[in-house]
Formats: C-alpha cells, sequence, structure tokens
C-alpha cells in the first residue's frame, strides 16, 4: 500500500494584499516578511501577471495612454493557474514582466515551498478565483492624497516617467479605476488597515495571525511524519529495492574504525572516503543501463551494457557532504544539486532551507547522498523536492551509510519504486553524528 | 577461434526488477573451483568492462574506469583476510561490538601491467608496502624467467596480494607465486587479485595452488593462437601506460 506523505508546504497559506496603487501594498509586504523572519514565506507581486501588450498598445503605455490600473490588464488565468499550483505544494513558474519593453521576458522565477505567500497587487482581492485560494484578505487603506504622492515620487524616480505624464496617468486612468474596482474590493477583505505601514498594530495583529498558521502547518506536519512511522511490524522484512551492503569482515572492521570515538580525525575520512565509495558503487548497480556492443583491440565483440541515462546527484547538506569524495571517484563529472534540509532544533521537524538543482535533473538517473537516515523525515522531504522538481522515483536512488529500520520503512511506503543503498541497519535512534566527525565541526 | 566455446550471455539487474525489463549482456563463465572468487556481475562492473575493453576508449577513460574495477577487487579481496572481535564506543556513548583487521598486508605486482593496480589498492589501503617482480618471456627458452624482485623483507609474515590485470596462460603468475612460496610465504596468505582471465588459465592455476584464492572480476571466453585473452581489451600495460 502506498502512504502519501504532503510536505508542510503543501496547502500553502496565501494572504492576499490590496489596495490602491501608492497605499503601501508592498512595503506592508516587506515588513510582514521581515517581522517573521522566516526563509519559507515569499511575497508575489501581481505586476509579474501584467499581459504582454501588443504593438499598438504597447506605443500607447509609452505615451501614458495605456490603463494599467484596470483588471483587464491582468492575466489573471495564469495567476490563477499558479497560485493553484502553489497551493498545492508544487512548483510554480513565475513569469517577469518587463516595464521597459511592455512585455513578459523569455525567463521565469521558480517559486516552491514556501509555508506562506503573501500576494500583492491592486487586484489582490478581484477575481473570485483568487478569493477562493486566500486564507487571509487585507485591504491597504490609505488616503488619496498620500497614494498620489507617493504614486508621482516612484513613477518619475522609477519608471522614468516626467511629472506631466505621471498626473495624466493618475486622472486619466488610477483615480477613475480606483472607484470602479480596486475600492469595491474592501467588501472582500477580512482586514482594513488604514494607514498601511505606519499601522503597527494592525502589522502585529497580522504577524502574530500568520504565526499561528506557521504554528499549526507544523504541528500538522510532525503528525504526518509520527502516523507515516506507525503500525508497522517489526520482524517486517525490508523490500527488495532497499540494498544493505553484504555484511563482509572488511565491511565490519570499516564500521569498527567509524564508530570508535578514539579513532583519529584522518582515519575517519580516510575509511569514511573508503566506504562512501563502495556505497556509490553499489548504487550505481541500480541506474539505468542499455546493451552495448564494443570491438575489442583483437577486433573481437563484446556485448556488454552503458549507462542509458547520464547521472545527476543530489547531496542533501551538511552531512550529505561526507559522501561527495565517494561519488567524484565513481561518477566524476556528475551533476550535483543541494538541499538544504536541516532538523528544527525544537520539534525535530525537518525544514527546507535552501535548494539549488541542475536543470538536466529531470531526465538524469540521481543519486541522493545522506549519510544517515533516522526518522526519514528529511529524506522524505528530499525525494518529494525530487519528484516536484519531474524526477521519476524509479529513476532515485537513495545512498545512506546508517539507516534506522522506522526511517526505512517509512521511504519505502511513501516511495515504493525509491531504491535505497544502506552501509549498515542502525537498531534505535541516533542522532546525526557523521559529518561532525567528518567535517570536525 | 571457433572451438572456443560462446561465453553466456545472461539478462543483468537487480532482483526487483522482472526479466525482460533487464538488459542482456554477456557475463563471466563460472568456474567451479572454491578458490576462485568472480565479482557478482552487476550492470555497473559490465559496464566498466564494456568501457575497458572498447578499442575507442581512451586513455583517460581506461585508466579510470579500470581503477574503478580495480578497487572493487581489492575490496573483495581485502574481505578474505581474517578479523578479530573488538569491542568500541561511538561518538554519542553507545557500544559497537565490531571487529579490527589482523595481520599485516603487502601488495606485490608483476610488473609492469600489475604496477597500474597499486593506485587501487592505495585507495583502500593507505600506506601499504609494496613489492614488485619483474617476469619476462626468455627469447630463446619462450618460457618466462624472473628478471628482478624486491620484496618487503618480512614477507614471510605477510599476507601477499599478489597484482597483475590479465591472466591468460599463467606463466608469470605461476612463476610469481613460487618466488613468494620460496621466500617463506605461505600459500593460504597468498591472494591473486586480477581483471580478466582466461577460463582454462585459470583452472589450472588454481588446482595447482589449491590454498591460494584468486579473485577476479571476469573469466572471458578463452584464448585466441597466440595466448591472447578473447575477446579481452588488448595489451593492458600498453593501454595504461603508453597508448
Amino acid at each position: 500500500m502506498v502512504v502519501h506523505y504532503s510536505p508542510p508546504w503543501a496547502n500553502t497559506h496565501i494572504i492576499g494584499i490590496a489596495g490602491s496603487s501608492g497605499s503601501g501594498k508592498t512595503s506592508l509586504a516587506v515588513r510582514i516578511v521581515s517581522a517573521l523572519n522566516l526563509p519559507w514565506v515569499v511575497i508575489l507581486s501581481m505586476d509579474s501577471f501584467y499581459k504582454s501588450l501588443k504593438p499598438e498598445e504597447s506605443a500607447r503605455a509609452f505615451k501614458n495612454e495605456y490603463d494599467f490600473d484596470a483588471p483587464s490588464s491582468i492575466d489573471f488565468d495564469v495567476l490563477v493557474e499558479r497560485l493553484r499550483d502553489l497551493k498545492q505544494g508544487r512548483k510554480a513558474e513565475i513569469p517577469v514582466y518587463s516595464f521597459e519593453k511592455h512585455q513578459r521576458v523569455e525567463h521565469t522565477t521558480t517559486i516552491y515551498s514556501c509555508h506562506v505567500l503573501i500576494l500583492e497587487g491592486i487586484f489582490a482581492l478581484y477575481d473570485p478565483r483568487v478569493l477562493e485560494l486566500l486564507d487571509m484578505k487585507i485591504f491597504v487603506d490609505t488616503d488619496a492624497d498620500v497614494c498620489l504622492a507617493r504614486r508621482l515620487a516612484r513613477d518619475i524616480k522609477y519608471r522614468g516617467r516626467d511629472i506631466h505624464g505621471a498626473i495624466k496617468q493618475w486622472t486619466a486612468f488610477v483615480k477613475p479605476n480606483f472607484e470602479l474596482y480596486v475600492e469595491p474590493q474592501k467588501k472582500n477583505a477580512d482586514i482594513m488597515v488604514p494607514r498601511g505601514i505606519e499601522n503597527s498594530i494592525a502589522i502585529d495583529m497580522i504577524v502574530k495571525h500568520i504565526q499561528r498558521a506557521l504554528l499549526s502547518k507544523s504541528d500538522e506536519h510532525i503528525k504526518t511524519l509520527r502516523a507515516l512511522g506507525q503500525g508497522y511490524d517489526a520482524d517486517e522484512p525490508l523490500p527488495a529495492n532497499v540494498k544493505v551492503l553484504k555484511d563482509t569482515p572488511q565491511l565490519r572492521a570499516m564500521h569498527t574504525i567509524l564508530h570508535d570515538e578514539e579513532t583519529t580525525r584522518e582515519d575517519f575520512v580516510f575509511y569514511f572516503d573508503r566506504l562512501a565509495t563502495l556505497l556509490v558503487e553499489r548504487g550505481s548497480d541500480h541506474l539505468a543501463f542499455k546493451p552495448k556492443e564494443v570491438q575489442t583491440p583483437q577486433g573481437l565483440t563484446y556485448a556488454g551494457l552503458e549507462l542509458s541515462k547520464d547521472v545527476s546527484a543530489v547531496v542533501i547538506l551538511r552531512s550529505g557532504g561526507t559522501l561527495e569524495v565517494g561519488l567524484r571517484r565513481v561518477v566524476p563529472d556528475a551533476r550535483i544539486g543541494r538541499l538544504l534540509i536541516q532538523s528544527n532544533a525544537r520539534t525535530g521537524e525537518p525544514e527546507l532551507h535552501y535548494q539549488n538543482l541542475p536543470s538536466s535533473l529531470a531526465k538524469d538517473s540521481v543519486l541522493v547522498l545522506d549519510p544517515q537516515v533516522a526518522t526519514g523525515a528529511g529524506a522524505l522531504m528530499a525525494v518529494t523536492v525530487l519528484k516536484d522538481h519531474g524526477v521519476d522515483e524509479e529513476r532515485i536512488v537513495f545512498v545512506t551509510y546508517l539507516a534506522g529500520l522506522g526511517g526505512l520503512r517509512r521511504l519505502t511506503k511513501v516511495f515504493p519504486k525509491l531504491k535505497i543503498i544502506v552501509g549498515k541497519i542502525q537498531e534505535g535512534f541516533e542522532r546525526r553524528w557523521i559529518d561532525e566527525r567528518y567535517f570536525g565541526s | 577461434m571457433s572451438t572456443v566455446p560462446e561465453s553466456p550471455a545472461a539478462p543483468i539487474g537487480p532482483k526487483y526488477k522482472e526479466e525482460e525489463e533487464k538488459p542482456h549482456a554477456t557475463v563471466s563463465k563460472p568456474i567451479k573451483h572454491s578458490n576462485v572468487h568472480i565479482l557478482p556481475q552487476t550492470p555497473q562492473l559490465i559496464a566498466l568492462l564494456t568501457m575497458i575493453r572498447d578499442k575507442s576508449t581512451v586513455r583517460g577513460d581506461f585508466i579510470f574506469y579500470s581503477n574503478r574495477i580495480i578497487r572493487l577487487l581489492v575490496e573483495e579481496g581485502l574481505n578474505h583476510l581474517p578479523v578479530i572481535s573488538s569491542s568500541v564506543t561511538t561518538p554519542i556513548g553507545h557500544t559497537y561490538s565490531g571487529v579490527k583487521f589482523e595481520g599485516k598486508i603487502c601488495g606485490v605486482s608483476i610488473m609492469r601491467a600489475g604496477e597500474a593496480m597499486e593506485q587501487g589498492l592505495r585507495d583502500c589501503c593507505r600506506s601499504v608496502r609494496i613489492g614488485k617482480i619483474l617476469i619476462q618471456r626468455d627469447e630463446e627458452t619462450s618460457k618466462p624467467r624472473l628478471f628482478y624482485d624486491k620484496l618487503p623483507e618480512d614477507i614471510a609474515q605477510r599476507y601477499c596480494l599478489l597484482l597483475d590485470p590479465m591472466f591468460a596462460t599463467g606463466g608469470s603468475a605461476t612463476m610469481a607465486v613460487e618466488v613468494l612460496i620460496s621466500r617463506g610465504v605461505p600459500e593460504e596468505r597468498i591472494l591473486f587479485l586480477n581483471l580478466i582471465a582466461s577460463p582454462e588459465g585459470i583452472r589450472s592455476f588454481a588446482e595447482r595452488f589449491p590454498k591460494l584464492r584468486i579473485v577476479t572480476a571476469f573469466v572471458d571466453q578463452g584464448l585466441d593462437e597466440k595466448n591472447y585473452i578473447i575477446p579481452g581489451l588488448g595489451d593492458f600495460g600498453d593501454r595504461f601506460y603508453c597508448i
């Protein structure tokens, strides 16, 4: 039976901030993010979803005669699609809009794994499909004269408009549209914030609300993780796709050296590298191969094999770095991606702090490196990230040195096609110590 | 050449895969002698052998891929050395009942191709002592002749890992073993590490030295009229050092 694991960024908490142009939406969003001070709170500006202009519209835009302040200028269809992806915990490619060209540019930016998303824009509370996805709706209510003053300053300073052009925009589009479309959004709001970022009491309230939401997400995540580890028979054999290195005298001697607290660091690194090489060699047996015939120098044919895909590796930091020497001895030219997953010191919940993955990942065979799997929580998260980046489960080989049975069961129940190479099965729970020994810190 | 029986072809891959999912390739011939250990014929090993057999593989790649096989041979070879129980305390305060290496070892390479295996040995045993033996074919008698040897003085007290990548008729390997035995190394303390062997060579060698252990990556189809292993990989020393 396949069990589902949902990462803490599935069911993203989305907050919409609307308000007039110049009302201070962006500043408010930035203030909230800095007050929370967490890597998984992300601001999404609706400016990214301006429609690309046709040549004729673009010409009007340069003459300040195009209406950017009407809902029709926003590509709500794409916005809704991206928000739905993020709400589901999937990766979303966000378009990049160039104000110089009035066009979407070629490249996109990626948002992935945020727990809280702040959507800010004059029409953040406009489309009913967006409203449905929002967990909190904020309207920033700033006096019109303040808005105009800010808007003029910004248009002239940053957007290259002159004072006449800027005023023309305001009277022709911004003001009428505010009355027509922006202001009516107030009735959709949960919270009205008068005076924008000067309103520290409102900001404090919003921040506390988000913190509560984050806490309950984290509780849920921990509960999910616990539940995944329960209900398995302790004697149940491990599935065939978990491969434990053959228990040989030499291997046991290496385990002994590595486990001995009196082993010098020099010896530890030497033997760990040697064992890591063996682990990666074993892991390579589970990559995809295809037949290949070659001619030997004697002019004879040998029917052999070759790798059918390039090999990429993903290192789970910091511990995974200990297996990199082994990796390079076996696949010196592997493209390497990195994920920083740390356990929260208080709750033990794994948290994804950083990711940098090669774009080729989706078509390669992938080795995932992490020397210790205890509860399997970090590993679950890592494999989830890879699958969300388009890597098929069966192309992933997870390479680890010490693994607990609980963690292995969790991993294989959630990802039955994943291959796992283990150096040694660990009885009971052990905190991470390999990286401390290897790196000496 | 048609007299040499074909090598077996087999689907290769891990057990959890369906037979039809596994790619087919030629695998090592089986050898019944209990002192001959052939590395498990995994897809990865076959792919490595494919690389070094391919005549179009450039020297840099040849060195890299043969080195990987050699490391696997050394790891397997070392498993045949004895260990004794040893209990240690782990960094987090647990007790681990393990084992430790017993006895000293040394490598002995048969020049020049055997020297190519020294790096792989050092990758696993950092400061291992290494002796050398030079054996060449005598032009007059066309028999192997010992030209030079330099071995650790206490070699009689050590386990010897004898290194020679290609095992054709086994003439020089036999002579090297005789040299080691003459220096007091008991036969059962000799491990012969080798990449590709001929079935006839390895059988007679295994019978001649029943207590010596042989670890090889692949037993090939046979020998041609010039006593070259076929399909083989050409001259290992030339491909490693020169071509």
